[in-house]
């Protein structure tokens, strides 16, 4: 058998799976985003516009913004895993930080959703600490929640890749510049960091389209207008059976992803040319 | 000694972080076992004074969690076996096998990580109905398998690639085919990324909620995301039921994480994914 048809043979049955339950359904969600009354148009993209442009926004921006921290987060977390010096605090980071990896996204809205309340556990330590008086206390059932709720879940998974990804690095350079008197954070910053960028896009890049498909975590804890785009196209399937409004806001989340990873795409081609 | 002492203000600065992480974990489960007026006390703080393993009791009955966890098995198994299937020989193809356009089809495969699952769930759904997979275990199964291969091909692709050329050359030498390199040489020694594989694609559909709610409708099918739902749905005012009904829903997954923790690990960091 030739190479050629040896290598499609393996790669045939995800392909075949993939075209017809993936690629298949990507193109009738394009063309039923543009059919209106049986024609082509933009129709559904300026209802669409017209009604929740302030959601696409809210959904960038809370999805960015939780990306950052997850980001940040993983790096801290890794950071100190590999330049931690006290065993004990590294043991238990080490054993602690993956479990809300292993939690669903339901059962996080869930928790989070009587946990962040306003007569949630969150208020109620800090009323009973004397930090907040009960009229005070606000509920975190909002945009804050949701971050919140992705932070928690997804920052595990990106600093497990991100740990790895510092454990295999150099000791000599890391050490070297220790020695020569770098602080902890500026080898961090410096010298580890630069070398696990792909590992750290690439966790980053898969939470980010993550966050952008989950549809619990919006129902739960953030019910109220803006929400994101995946609570609307519920929204608009449930309530109105509009499916070109629904196939355009799936279409416009691709854009917004895609758009994420094609700046790893284009760095991946650029480092192996 | 001097840098442990140094070190404290850092493990201090951590303890918050911890705090997050495990506070949201330890309230739902002493929570779980309070009774009805001991939550509404609204003490975050307060032990119960008796332990309500009847709730646990009382939400399995009523929320019929044996079936959510049966069907949510079923499901798990049926796509974490045509996930290996497919993206094992895939990802060997696309790593090992010099054949044009194997560069391309790799993009095409990683293209679809990119794609949200709610860009094509309606047309997924018309497809299904065509198909008379709507409302059945096989056909989450395909929607679920089709949603996981990108991922699974990058793992296993990444993994294989680090695998160097010349064990496949001094295969070949000794007149393997590339069918018995991989089952033969590379499957053995590739178990840390085909665990690795197994725990990611088995966490994914255990906690599947977006998919479930499109394609399975009727309460005899539904898995545990959709159920523990409709059950907290149903008992929103019984917090006791909600509680100990999560926390069911939560723990064989965290079972699964205590018993394959290390193996786990190891399959994402020993040479996967580095993009």
């Amino acid at each position: 058998m030739s190479r050629r048809l040896l290598g499609l043979t393996l790669v045939l049955p995800a392909l075949a799976v993939i075209a017809f339950l993936f690629i298949l359904p990507l193109i009738m969600s394009a063309v039923g985003a543009f059919q209106v009354d049986g024609a082509f148009g933009w129709g559904n993209f300026e209802k669409t516009f017209d009604l929740y442009t302030k959601d696409i926004v809210f959904t960038v921006v809370i999805v960015s913004i939780s990306t950052v921290l997850i980001g940040i987060a993983s790096i801290a977390i890794g950071g100190y895993l590999t330049l931690g010096e006290h065993p004990v605090a590294v043991a238990i980071l080490r054993w602690l930080y993956r479990w809300p990896m292993f939690i669903p996204f339901i059962v996080v809205g869930q928790i989070l959703r009587t946990f962040l309340s306003k007569n949630g556990m969150m208020n109620n330590v800090a009323i009973n600490l004397g930090l907040l008086t009960p009229i005070d206390a606000v509920s975190f059932l909002d945009w804050r929640g949701i971050v919140i709720a992705f932070v928690w879940k997804q920052t595990p998974f990106v600093a497990l890749l991100v740990a790895g990804a510092m454990a295999s690095i150099n000791r000599e350079t890391i050490d070297a510049a220790r020695n020569l008197g770098a602080s902890r954070l500026r080898v961090l910053i410096e010298i580890v960091v630069p070398q696990v960028g792909t590992t750290l896009t690439v966790g980053l890049i898969l939470s980010f389209v993550t966050m952008m498909s989950v549809l619990s975590v919006p129902l739960m804890i953030n019910a109220q207008t803006p929400t994101m785009l995946t609570a609307d196209i519920a929204f608009r399937v449930n309530s109105y059976g509009d499916y070109g409004v629904a196939n355009a806001l799936g279409l416009i989340s691709l854009l917004l992803a895609s758009s994420v990873a094609w700046i790893y795409l284009r760095a991946s081609l650029k480092e192996r040319s | 000694m001097t840098m442990h002492k140094r070190e404290w203000p850092t493990v201090v600065a951590l303890a918050p972080v911890l705090l997050l992480v495990l506070a949201p974990f330890a309230w739902l489960i002493v929570s779980s076992l309070k009774s009805e007026i001991e939550i509404g006390q609204a003490d975050p703080l307060s032990l119960p004074a008796n332990l309500m393993w009847r709730n646990y009791q009382d939400a399995w009955q009523i929320g019929g969690f044996s079936e959510l966890i049966g069907n949510s098995f079923l499901n798990l198994a049926g796509v974490v076996a045509l996930t290996l299937l497919t993206c094992t020989p895939a990802g060997y193809a696309l790593s090992k096998i010099r054949f044009p356009g194997r560069e391309w089809l790799f993009y095409a495969f990683i293209l679809g990580l990119t794609i949200p699952i709610q860009a094509i769930v309606i047309p997924l759904y018309e497809v299904l109905t065509a198909l008379g997979l709507v409302n059945s275990l096989s056909g989450i199964v395909l929607a679920q398998v089709s949603n996981g291969i990108p991922f699974g091909i990058f793992l296993m692709r990444s993994f294989f690639t680090n695998v160097p050329d010349e064990l496949v050359e001094a295969a070949k030498v000794d007149g393997a085919t590339h069918l018995q390199i991989l089952t033969k040489v590379f499957l053995p020694i590739s178990t840390p990324a085909v665990q690795a594989l197994i725990i990611i694609s088995a966490l994914s559909t255990w906690n599947d909620f977006f998919l479930p709610l499109v394609v399975l409708i009727s309460p005899q099918v539904q898995t545990l995301p959709l159920g523990l739902v409709r059950f907290a749905g149903t008992y929103s005012s019984e917090y006791r039921l909600v509680f100990s009904g999560t926390v069911i829903s939560f723990l064989p997954i965290i079972l699964l994480y205590i018993l394959t923790q290390r193996r786990f690990t190891e399959g994402l960091t020993q040479g996967a994914i580095k993009g």
